[in-house]
């Protein structure tokens, strides 16, 4: 009975002793195992846009708009929930620019209540 | 009126001038066109087409980002209204101005900081960030 007890001991320390030795030769695995973890996330962020359409954050929009309009002093723009609100003044052959660079920012949708001149 | 049928024409036009990676998506009443050219010719013509069916853009229920921006690697086209454009340390225009390029330059894109910002040269060797909207592909 004892002989069977101490077999079964030296069988689990071989086992033990195999299971360490293979996962020391392992490190650069993991590290590629870790490489293949992030792919798939990636994957699935790329496909989202197919399904839904991604709305700034308020805080992201408010960090991007001062440099879309930079060159339109006449204008303000505010934020609130993803939509961008567009007030003061602006040539109407400016607006088509202003209007292009703000839809570039993934608004949820943009208040035109600019008063246009000429 | 189903907003697709609104900018039918503008989704036609998109279609037919083989517009990559065309999305037209509606989500709470607002229409959602994306997509991108490498003609900035391509882009000003959707926009004219928005223009004549939303007069003045006043509606708010389209967001038209058709990107026509020069790729990394290309030519661009320095296509401000009037005046110089501004090259600068870093992607913001909190930073510092390091240089000029022309209206109507042709400048070199070396990379795509973001999504508004790309990194140039300038043929007098001037490198730093512009903004992505007055770059137009060359």
């Amino acid at each position: 009975m004892k002989k069977h007890i101490m077999a079964g001991y030296v069988l689990a320390l071989g086992l033990f002793v195999l299971i360490l030795g293979s996962c020391k030769g392992k490190p650069s695995q993991t590290t590629t195992t870790d490489t293949a973890v992030v792919a798939p996330a990636d994957n699935t962020t790329t496909k989202m846009p197919d399904t839904a359409v991604v709305i700034s954050a308020d805080d992201s929009l408010k960090r991007m708009i001062p440099d879309a309009t930079k060159d339109f002093p006449g204008v303000t723009a505010s934020v609130d929930q993803g939509v961008i609100t567009l007030t003061g003044t602006i040539n109407r052959d400016r607006l088509p620019k202003l209007m292009m660079a703000l839809n570039a920012l993934h608004p949820k949708k943009i208040n035109n209540n600019l008063t246009i001149n000429k | 009126m189903a907003l697709k049928d609104k900018y039918k024409e503008l989704i036609d036009a998109a279609t037919s001038a083989g517009i990559s990676d065309l999305k037209v998506r509606e989500q709470d009443n607002v229409l959602y066109i994306d997509g991108s050219t490498t003609d900035g010719k391509v882009k000003d013509d959707l926009w004219n087409i928005y223009n004549k069916i939303d007069p003045d853009f006043r509606a708010g229920d389209l967001i038209l980002n058709i990107d026509a921006s020069a790729a990394a690697g290309t030519k661009a086209k320095v296509t401000t209204q009037s005046s110089n454009l501004n090259i600068r340390k870093g992607p913001g225009t909190d930073q510092e101005i390091v240089g000029k390029a022309a209206q109507n330059e042709i400048v070199t894109v070396v990379s795509k900081a973001n999504e508004q910002w790309s990194l140039i040269r300038t043929d007098s060797g001037k490198e730093g960030y512009v903004y992505t909207q007055y770059l137009t592909q060359a």
